[in-house]
């Protein structure tokens, strides 16, 4: 089911990616996307990044919320302390 | 109620108040708090943790790019970090104040830029090898299927790891850091190399990037100036998900 990626409070989904090469804008999206939810400083308190609505978020990042399902499943909690 | 962090800068006395149409990850209002001699730009949260939507992730980044406006260079969170008060979040910040502080000095008149390109693999690449229902032989036909997956993927890496060096050579001259990522698998493959540019010194490093574009036959293309997300450091220890997450690297 393809979705609208403009529609606020709306889960990421692999649907709202087209993978093309000419469009720029998606791409530099993408990029924004895994930036804010992979990179910057952790600094304590709970990593709250909820993920039972995401489907899918763009390449590799799959395999990221995957991990972090099983690591949560693993650890019984819904939130994982990072500090 | 729970606080939220966008990013973290050096105090300052006069100016670098939070612009009153920068709204939070839940349309709240942002605001500034003030510890250990640092500033955090925080908003209350009301109810249940944000979700990470293409919406709230674009507000995240929203509010960290409001504070880079400001002409000082922000440490930015990463997305979903949240505390049971000011307090709670200001001993945080208090604990690492020095390694905060030093990140700072390091990342201070500076601000990320960064080159991305995309190389699609073949549309079949998307689903899994499914042998023809009449093949003689459906598991040699999978495995094959499987080696040219794996084939198209080292191709991608391979033309991909090529054009960083190209793009590095160029640019890296112009940076004071530079941080370089592929991610993605054989359906697609996307290179995205950041660097430490000085404030002002955008369009250089715009006009670099030109010049490398017409040597190849791929499209790049640049985002920034941004605040140094891709500078600000790993956890020094890191919690369950974290660590699960990390051997996934570079895959």
């Amino acid at each position: 089911v393809r979705r609208d990626a403009k529609r606020p409070d709306h889960p990421v989904s692999v649907e709202d990616w087209p993978l093309e090469t000419g469009d720029g804008e998606q791409l530099v999206l993408s990029d924004l996307i895994n930036r804010v939810l992979d990179k910057g400083v952790v600094i304590s308190g709970h990593v709250t990044i909820s993920i039972a609505e995401i489907d899918l978020i763009a390449l590799d990042l799959r395999v990221l919320i995957t991990s972090i399902q099983t690591a949560v499943a693993r650890s019984g909690a819904t939130g994982a302390r990072d500090d | 109620m729970p606080t939220y962090l966008y990013c973290v800068l050096t105090r300052e006395d006069r100016g670098g108040d939070v612009p009153a149409a920068v709204l939070g990850v839940d349309d709240g209002p942002v605001r500034q708090l003030v510890t250990h001699g640092l500033e955090a730009w925080v908003s209350t949260v009301v109810g249940a943790p944000p979700v990470a939507t293409v919406e709230t992730i674009k507000q995240h980044d929203r509010v960290v790019s409001a504070a880079l406006a400001t002409g000082r260079t922000p440490l930015p969170a990463r997305f979903g970090q949240t505390w049971a008060s000011d307090a709670a979040c200001a001993a945080s910040i208090g604990e690492r104040r020095a390694e905060l502080e030093s990140l700072l000095r390091r990342v201070a008149g500076l601000v990320e830029m960064t080159v991305c390109t995309l190389l699609p693999g073949s549309a079949s690449a998307a689903s899994p090898p499914v042998a023809a229902a009449d093949d003689a032989a459906p598991g040699r036909a999978y495995l094959e299927g499987l080696r040219a997956r794996t084939n198209r993927e080292r191709h991608l890496r391979t033309a991909l790891e090529e054009l960083r060096q190209r793009v590095s050579g160029a640019l890296g001259p112009l940076a004071r850091g530079e941080v370089a990522e592929i991610r993605g698998s054989e359906r697609a493959l996307a290179l995205s190399v950041s660097y430490l540019v000085e404030r002002g010194g955008e369009a250089r490093f715009r006009a670099a990037v030109a010049d490398v574009a017409r040597d190849v036959a791929t499209r790049l293309v640049v985002a920034g100036p941004r605040a140094p997300y891709s500078f600000a450091p790993a956890p020094r220890q890191p919690g369950p998900a974290y660590a699960a997450r990390l051997p996934e690297r570079g895959r």
